[in-house]
């Protein structure tokens, strides 16, 4: 049709209109790109990783060194054992490194850099501890008087979330790290001073998952058994993945609204381009043209903008993965990552787009073709009913300024709801960064000690007065999506000093606020936790919910919990403290700090800041670039109106002052409107996205930064208020006159 | 009915507005014409004149009444029905030209060109209407008679039946007028195209078959001129 020349002209015409409509779209669409496409490339690369390198099935650890008949008689259920002991050594600046000898078969290191250790004094380390420490291949590093060469450094595939303890929520690569040496290697270490802990531990792999279970009864009948994980529930290995499965539905969730914003805002767009079209409709229905023709023509527009934006946003999008990689490789242990984009971006990215715009635009262009082409050609608008009010003893322009917003309904409606999305988007990106940036806090509230120790095995004796309990971590059901997250179990003694709460009474537990509300349970309710490897099921009534950590932490009676287990009572396997404790490597399985919940907290958000970050500032963009043509598009649609006070006398100062005013009211609705629904939606999403994670994110919003934002969207709006001015003075007089009615 | 009527209206009754607003802006208006005519409907403002011919043109329908058109009654044509008769049939004439401003001359006839099965030859009406020169200008490029003479144009080049002229000459000043009245009955001998002319300017009547006068939605004369004066002799 020759009438479709008339696209790319328009387009010339008003290149500054469409370049910010396409650049809303570009921006938004890059986020989600970059931010999903990161992701997914880590995913990959994992999935590869623990291919080529042999990912373990479960490792289980013992208080002893397994007999060879022992070891056999695990074979015979068809598994592949290998033996990887660990040697927790403290070095003088409070570091920890745990020393394994290179694998075989089972969780083979990954190499980044050198190579592998080949003689007694030479070391691969874990890479994040390295770069904490300053250290490079060919380094060399002095523990204990002997000094180590570092012939490579690399990860291992068993901890890509480098965890001292499976029970720590983050990793702290300032202060532990795994270090390879040769078998004779461990021999010396052995013999360090500084050596705090050991763990014999073997890692396994199954002929198949029909197998597990065999193998794990086998194992359970271990003696001196003190830890079994299925790879499934192992968070060394889980946890990246389940933060990458929040962080894609963060993004998506993010994305999904934004695409619905920006067709919105495109339909917006288009619907007023449609209003100024209306005699040249009423024109080409006079010549005969067809309402299927003209919905052809007129939908090529959003639909070129839509499909080239889109395109871009994608590109764009595939350039910001590394960026966004570079944050998760600061935190986790990963191997080399390939920006990869999987098919679903393009059908999100592309598709999705496309069809939601086309729908958001066919319904516009529709009821604009469907006025008849008398309406059309006399381009008269309808005007609403007005009821006939008292305003006559008000100034003019007050009363004006109602009449513009009561006649012109429609188009304020569609600028409240578009500026209402746009400030729900932006309630998201800043819930997000507040909520998010709080967890470092929320990881050590409550908890009133400095050091935690926990020992392999039970004991049972007077030592630790006030200081002990029982910890056991077993899985429970998280409520959103039924996810199995570790929860600990922790029974404290009756006068342990470092819980400072109400006990409850009897058998009942205590549960910490953050894990009622993520997984569901109030008080009253009987929960069922599994404990592995035996699968056992225990059933716990909450008695009681109470003030701690962000983490999962159940609390009841030591001996309660002992006799449930089949303890003796009085047995114990935590000790709690103020100041540093020695304990024999042999009996340690692990110490936490205090101050190390805090760290990794903070380095969990380190992982997740270019998403954080990425939705906030885009959120602010997003913002200021839909308040900037939604204003564009209120003002020409008001042209007339605009053009008939200048003829009548109004000057631009006054003309300006009551547009001004107009739109204020719409940005104040907006405010008072887009706030609370974004924060509902909030309290809703940001669950659902974190689900998978072995934590409890609070939905927070708090004054500060609701003032924040709300300064940012008047510095927004004064600035973008400006521009505006400067157009209105620029409406011609003619406009009026260009009316037949 | 006769077979040389291409147009008979019979009893077209037409209000607006609601309750107390409302008015009957025709109100019983019958008349016809034959093929290859020149019609005139004239009268002062708000006499019915532009509702009239948006019946007969089928941008509305009446409340009573009927319009035959080759002896079928087109009155009550579905909406896609009345948009495929204008596309075929008719061709209309705007007093403000109603031109697409980003298209350029050749383009603004060429959008009528794709409407028609058998179109004339565009360039060829370019050229008879003087504007070859200006083909590839745009609307604001143009004087206001070189506007309407691309509407024009843009109307007979799909060769219509029946031509709806709807105060031609209002916006152009005397001798533009004139010129685009003379190419109107250029166009009536070259193509024997029927032509309908809404004007409050009596002195076009004089170049047309039938003048039909309108008050008050009424027919107030109907006049059968046996001399027709040419357009290059009309004065006003």
């Amino acid at each position: 049709m020759i009438i479709n020349k008339r696209i790319f002209r328009d387009f010339k015409k008003n290149v500054w209109k469409y370049m910010a409509l396409m650049l809303l779209v570009i921006i938004g669409l890059a986020i989600v790109v970059g931010l999903t496409g990161s992701v997914d490339s880590i995913e990959v690369s994992l999935k590869e990783l623990h291919r080529e390198n042999n990912l373990e099935d479960g490792n289980f650890s013992v208080a002893y060194p397994l007999e060879k008949e022992k070891i056999e008689s695990l074979k015979k259920t068809g598994a592949f054992i290998e033996e990887s002991f660990c040697y927790d050594v403290k070095l003088k600046d409070e570091k920890t490194i745990r020393f394994v000898k290179n694998r075989e078969k089972i969780d083979k290191f990954y190499l980044l850099n050198g190579r592998f250790p080949e003689k007694e004094d030479e070391l691969f380390l874990e890479i994040h501890f390295a770069e904490e420490a300053h250290l490079q291949v060919g380094d060399y590093i002095k523990i204990e008087g002997d000094n180590y060469y570092i012939s490579g450094l690399g990860i291992a595939p068993d901890y890509t979330t480098c965890l001292q303890s499976i029970s720590d929520s983050a990793p702290a690569p300032g202060s532990f790290g795994i270090g390879v040496v040769t078998e004779d290697s461990l021999k010396k270490i052995e013999r360090y001073a500084g050596l705090i802990s050991t763990e014999y531990n073997y890692l396994f792999t199954l002929t198949g998952e029909n197998k597990r279970e065999e193998f794990r009864k086998k194992v359970e009948n271990l003696e001196y058994l003190t830890s079994y994980l299925d790879i499934g529930d192992n968070p060394r290995v889980q946890q990246e993945l389940k933060e990458i499965v929040s962080q894609r539905n963060i993004s998506l969730v993010f994305g999904v609204f934004f695409i619905c914003v920006m067709a919105y805002v495109l339909a917006v767009f288009t619907s007023g381009y449609m209003k100024n079209e209306r005699e040249t409709i009423g024109t080409f229905y006079a010549m005969g043209y067809r309402k299927k023709e003209l919905i052809r023509h007129y939908i090529r527009m959003p639909m070129i903008v839509l499909l080239l934006s889109s395109l871009l946003g994608l590109a764009g999008g595939y350039f910001f993965i590394d960026l966004v990689v570079a944050e998760h490789e600061a935190y986790y242990d990963l191997p080399v990552v390939n920006s990869v984009l999987q098919p679903y971006q393009y059908i999100f990215t592309i598709i999705l787009t496309l069809i939601l715009g086309f729908l958001f635009n066919i319904v516009v262009i529709r009821k604009q073709l469907s006025v008849s082409p008398i309406e059309l050609l006399k381009n008269r608008v309808k005007y609403h009913k007005m009821k006939h009010s008292a305003y006559r003893k008000r100034p003019f322009m007050r009363s004006f300024a109602r009449r513009i917003i009561q006649s012109n309904k429609e188009g304020y409606l569609a600028l409240t709801v578009g500026m209402i999305l746009s400030v729900v988007l932006l309630v998201y990106g800043f819930c997000m960064y507040e909520s998010l940036n709080k967890m470092p806090e929320d990881a050590v509230k409550g908890v009133h000690y400095e050091h935690q120790y926990i020992l392999k095995l039970p004991e049972n004796n007077d030592k630790y007065k006030k200081q002990k309990a029982m910890t056991i971590s077993m899985n429970g059901k998280e409520r959103i999506n039924g996810e199995s997250i570790p929860v600990q179990i922790n029974g404290l003694e009756k006068d342990n000093d470092y819980f400072v709460f109400n006990r409850p009474e009897n058998e009942k537990v205590a549960i910490s606020a953050s894990t009622a509300e993520k997984m569901g349970w109030t008080t009253g309710d009987t929960i069922k936790l599994i404990k592995q490897p035996e699968n056992k099921v225990y059933k716990f009534e909450v008695g009681v919910i109470v003030e701690y950590t962000g983490g999962m932490n159940i609390f009841l009676d030591m001996d309660v919990l002992n006799k449930k287990l089949g303890y003796k009572q009085g047995s114990y396997n935590t000790v709690y403290s103020d100041t540093e404790m020695q304990f024999n490597a042999e009996e340690l399985s692990s110490h936490n700090r205090k101050s190390d919940l805090m760290e990794a907290s903070k380095g969990y958000i380190e992982a997740m800041k270019g998403t954080i970050d990425s939705l906030m500032m885009g959120s602010v963009v997003l913002f200021v670039l839909i308040l900037f043509l939604m204003l564009k598009i209120v003002i020409e649609r008001e042209a007339y109106h605009i053009s008939l006070i200048k003829i009548m006398g109004y000057t631009d100062k006054e003309v300006s002052k009551l547009y001004f005013w107009n739109s204020f009211v719409i940005f104040l609705i907006s405010m008072i409107v887009g706030f609370p629904v974004g924060k509902m939606i909030m309290n809703f999403v940001l669950p659902v996205t974190m689900a998978a994670m072995p934590v409890n994110v609070r939905v927070l919003l708090s004054p500060g930064y609701i003032g924040l934002m709300l300064a940012i969207m008047l510095a927004a709006y004064l600035i973008i208020g400006l521009f505006i001015r400067a157009k209105l003075k620029k409406v011609p007089y003619t406009v009026v006159l260009k009316s037949r009615d | 009915m006769s077979e040389n009527i291409i147009l008979k209206v019979d009893n077209l009754v037409k209000g607006y507005g609601e309750g107390d607003s409302f008015r009957n802006v025709l109100q019983g208006v019958s008349f016809e014409i034959n093929r290859g005519e020149i019609g005139t409907i004239l009268g002062p403002s708000g006499s019915g004149k532009s509702t009239l011919m948006n019946l007969i043109g089928l941008l509305d329908t009446p409340d009573q009444g009927t319009v035959n058109f080759n002896g079928k009654n087109i009155s009550d044509l579905s909406k896609n029905q009345r948009t495929n008769f204008r596309r075929e049939k008719i061709g209309f004439i705007f007093q403000f030209y109603n031109l697409v401003g980003n298209l350029t001359v050749r383009e603004n006839i060429l959008s009528g060109s794709y409407l028609a099965k058998n179109p004339l030859d565009a360039e060829e009406i370019m050229k008879q209407l003087g504007l070859l020169e200006h083909a590839d200008k745009f609307p604001y490029q143009l004087s206001g008679g070189q506007q309407q003479r691309c509407a024009i144009g843009r109307a007979i080049v799909k060769n219509p039946e029946l031509l709806l002229c709807d105060e031609p000459t209002g916006a152009l000043d005397y001798n533009s007028a004139r010129d685009v009245l003379a190419l109107l009955e250029k166009i009536n001998r070259t193509y024997r195209t029927t032509i309908l002319i809404i004007s409050h300017n009596a002195a076009i009547g004089g170049m047309s078959n039938k003048m039909l006068t309108l008050r008050d939605g009424c027919i107030e004369d109907l006049t059968v001129n046996e001399k027709l004066t040419l357009a290059s002799d009309i004065r006003w």
